[in-house]
């Protein structure tokens, strides 16, 4: 038996530990990866053994079961490990314990470690729950011990990445919402912004037009290293054994933002105020009126006139005010531009327009997910809901004031979605614009554009109002969302994999319920092939997310009172 | 006239009974405070007043309006402020009370006016440009009564409004709600504070477990429980003999020497004040000072309860 002595003291470890078993959603989100794990196992198992008559014509086919299980939880991984991290500090912080917590013997990095190390057991339960399934592609044949290893090995790595990434925001961040938010953001920049920028200059000039041949090219900016921060692009590597060497950026990383946590643990510690960017708009406003002032211009005071809460939600806790909007649209406006410009003299081509679309969509769900998940959640959580009810303002009021700043943000967002879409109608109008589903194809991507993210939105913010904690609204909003765009995905595809009905049997039109295969087939154009195409897979699209729109929208609306004062009495 | 009546008011949490079918009225005008052990039912009470909860039994009515069947009209009539502060700290004072003028809906044109007064009544004109994250505790709790006097209430519910408060700041708070009792509000108030609900209140109820255990004025409440109520008497000439008459006066259960004074105990049913006075006068007391104390809450709260919670 080990003496007691010798095993070290981590209570932050055992609290954590503690604190994530006795919550239901830890049950749950296990329970949703679960599903959608094994759904996904049992689509690729399907899909590897529909092409072979025998039994024994099965054996050697463990290879593709592998790479799907290692490509489903590398993104289950970048999914669910910042819905666990990244509000483990920032909770702290909103709950004032932090300070306390500084106060012990125990140091910053212990604090960070110990956090960390929780989080990274956590997800490590959920990975453990693939063990079975990799048994049964291993059983299978056709992987060799490299590839097994290399694989094992690189969702570690990633694991311990994400964790680092999200524990690195939630230490910098003042609340969960922004920490949540910006742990994503960092996450997708570095899974795909990175690889496709990265691609955009292999075909440029720097690095020559065809590979290989520019001035970048062998050097250490060569755009080969910089997927190297993905562990999911090493994946290739393994035959000649570099995985090793290979992982070495995205170690760097880690410690990158292990150390980053550490330092912000104590400088932002004890963070009050609002957002630093709204902090400098703020302070840009008051530096004009001075400058007004001074030159003896009138300065209109910016005061509420009939619609308090919207005019708070836009002008003073979001970014959704005209002017701020304008001051952060416009440099991304210009950013997105000079890209696609980019990409059109590039000649990237369709899938990389189609890329960017899927990744600014995705990106504007996740945005509008978070503020719709916190739009009464904040005000439950910082205590002002209460007072607000007893106003004569009805709770529909309220709500349908609340989430005014989110449709701004919706609609700015959809616009940037939009511009994508305009981009690839002039570039591709130039090369081929030939039939009818080239039309449907940019309907279709219109209308995912517009529908999808105010369905999510409201999806989002109906959770938030039956949610009484804030940052449990935002992770059940984002498991909400993931299931919706992902799991509906894999129920609906298990079935039509087993049965394989053929492509014009209308029951194929069920997978547009779910977003992700919806836009992946109003992106690739392949929407047209369905049964009806493309006009009536179109229109029935369009109907269902309307539908949840509206949906949402009116349960959130007509049962305001109800959901506001859920502290009722039975 | 009653203006606040409550009926046989029931309210549950799931299994748990926070209140358990208390009744009492106060009349309008009155300075009503509200005392009780945490978990006693005393925020759940008020919350119901404040249209925050539903009852699960009985009935609330504020000037005659039903609480739970008029919502709305009682939300024009209250001003409620919670045991936190609920202010946004995002905003500027001044935004912050032109946010609830909006949300009062009172006109663009009264709204300058009506917070100005408002901050004058709360002693907050100074603060009106400075962030609301950047007051004091005190000064957040008094932008709070600012922001409940905007629309005029006739009802103020005050939950804990001291409670954080240092000595200064409930001592301001204490002569704030002097000058609204003065103004004509009716004010319900809980607090832990016993003593300054004693100079305060016109009346008091003492709940615990759900249940009334007292309500009336404090006098009366005084008199039911047959309380002890002491002066501090400084004499020039306290000999041994004059003690002794004092004690042997009806009505004066004990005199307790102290340093520079003496400290009588005496039943005010049946001996008055000015009769004490009086009577040690005639027993030739010389007095320097005579100064009966004020009615000893504590005293009443903890006969009256047994610490026990819902």
């Amino acid at each position: 038996m080990l003496n007691a002595r010798y095993i070290p003291s981590l209570p932050l470890l055992a609290k954590e530990l503690l604190e994530i078993s006795a919550r239901k959603r830890t049950y749950v989100l296990r329970c949703v990866f679960a599903t959608m794990l094994f759904i996904g196992f049992a689509v690729a198992y399907v899909s590897a053994s529909s092409r072979s008559s025998r039994a024994l014509d099965m054996l050697g086919t463990g290879a593709p079961i592998f790479e799907f299980l290692f490509v489903a939880l590398f993104i289950g991984i970048a999914f669910f490990m910042p819905a666990i991290t990244a509000g483990t500090i920032t909770s702290e912080k909103e709950q004032g314990t932090l300070v306390l917590l500084m106060l012990t013997p125990m140091r910053p990095w212990e604090l960070v470690a110990q956090k960390y190390l929780s989080r990274l057991i956590a997800m490590g339960g959920f990975l453990l729950l693939a063990l079975p399934l990799f048994a049964v592609a291993l059983s299978l044949g056709g992987i060799d011990e490299d590839s097994m290893w290399a694989g094992l090995y690189l969702l570690v790595v990633t694991l311990l990445q994400v964790g680092a990434v999200s524990i690195a925001v939630s230490a910098w961040c003042r609340g969960s919402t922004m920490a949540f938010f910006l742990s994503y953001v960092v996450v997708a920049t570095m899974y795909l912004g990175i690889p496709l920028i990265g691609e955009v200059l292999r075909n440029s000039s720097m690095y020559g037009r065809s590979y290989g041949n520019g001035l970048l090219t062998g050097t250490i900016l060569d755009v080969e290293h910089w997927q190297f921060i993905c562990p999911a692009f090493l994946f290739d590597a393994r035959p000649d054994g570099r995985v090793l060497l290979a992982s070495v950026p995205a170690w760097i990383s880690v410690a990158a933002f292990l150390l980053i946590a550490r330092f912000a643990l104590i400088r932002r510690a004890a963070l009050t105020g609002a957002n630093p960017l709204l902090r400098c708009f703020r302070w840009l406003d008051h530096a004009f009126n001075r400058i007004d002032r001074r030159m003896g211009r009138k300065v209109a005071v910016d005061l509420p006139a009939m619609d308090p809460v919207a005019w708070r939600e836009v002008n003073r806790r979001s970014l959704a005010n005209v002017r701020y909007l304008v001051r952060i649209f416009l440099p991304v406006h210009v950013c997105l531009f000079f890209l696609l410009v980019g990409m059109g003299t590039n000649q990237v081509g369709g899938d990389g327009y189609a890329v960017l679309s899927c990744v600014l969509l995705s990106l504007s769900v996740l945005v509008l997910v978070v503020m719709g998940a916190g739009v009464v959640a904040t005000e439950r959580s910082q205590q002002t809901l209460e007072v607000l009810l007893t106003t004569p303002m009805s709770a529909r009021d309220i709500v349908r004031q609340k989430v005014r700043a989110l449709t701004r943000m919706r609609w700015v967002l959809t616009v940037l979605l939009l511009e994508i879409l305009v981009f690839r109608l002039l570039v591709e109008t130039r090369s081929r614009w030939d039939d009818s589903s080239d039309v449907a194809r940019v309907l279709g991507a219109a209308e995912a554009a517009i529908v999808i993210p105010p369905a999510f939105a409201w999806m989002a913010a109906w959770i938030g109002l039956r949610v009484r904690r804030h940052g449990r609204a935002v992770i059940i909003a984002i498991v909400a969302a993931v299931g919706w765009s992902v799991g509906v995905g894999l129920l609906l595809l298990a079935p039509l994999l087993i049965f394989e009905p053929s492509d014009h049997n209308p029951i194929v039109l069920f997978l547009l319920l779910s977003p992700v295969a919806f836009v992946g087939f109003a992106e690739s154009g392949e929407i047209s092939r369905l049964p009806g195409g493309p006009w009536v897979p179109q229109l029935l699209a369009c109907a269902v997310y309307a539908g949840v729109w509206w949906y949402f929208r009116s349960r959130s609306l007509r049962n305001a009172d109800d959901l506001l004062r859920r502290d009722g009495p039975t | 006239m009653t203006f606040v009546q409550i009926d046989n008011l029931r309210v549950k949490y799931g299994k748990l009974e926070a209140v358990k079918g208390i009744s009492f009225s106060i009349p309008k005008g009155a300075l009503f405070g509200f005392i009780g052990p945490n978990g006693a039912g005393k925020s759940s009470t008020i919350k119901v007043l404040a249209t925050l909860l539903k009852p699960s039994g009985g009935t609330a009515s504020i000037g005659g309006i039903d609480v739970a069947k008029n919502p709305a009209k009682i939300r024009r009539n209250i001003g409620y402020v919670p045991d936190f502060f609920g202010v946004y700290e995002d905003l500027t004072v001044r935004e912050y009370l032109h946010f609830f003028a909006a949300a009062y809906r009172i006109e663009r044109a009264k709204r300058e006016g009506l917070i100005a007064d408002a901050l004058a009544l709360t002693d907050l004109t100074g603060k009106i440009d400075a962030p609301v994250d950047g007051l004091s505790r005190g000064m957040k709790q008094r932008l709070s009564l600012a922001r409940v006097l905007l629309h005029d209430p006739e009802l103020l519910l005050l939950d804990e409004p001291a409670s954080g408060l240092d000595p200064r700041a409930r001592i301001e708070m204490r002569e704030l709600l002097k000058e609204l009792q003065r103004l004509g509000k009716t004010i319900i108030i809980s607090s832990h504070i016993l003593h300054e609900l004693a100079q305060l209140c016109t009346r008091i109820g003492i709940i615990e477990a759900g249940q009334m255990m007292a309500e009336g004025p404090l006098d009366e409440i005084f008199q039911r429980l047959n309380l002890m109520r002491v002066v501090h008497v400084q004499l020039v000439n306290a000999t041994d003999e004059l003690v002794a008459s004092i004690k042997a006066l009806p009505g004066v259960a004990g005199v307790e020497p102290q340093a520079d004074r003496l400290a009588i105990q005496w039943r005010e049913g049946e001996l008055a004040v000015e009769d004490l006075h009086e009577s040690i006068h005639k027993l030739g007391g010389r007095m320097r000072m005579f100064q009966p104390e004020a009615l000893d809450m504590e005293t009443a709260f903890m006969k009256l309860t047994e610490g026990k919670t819902a």
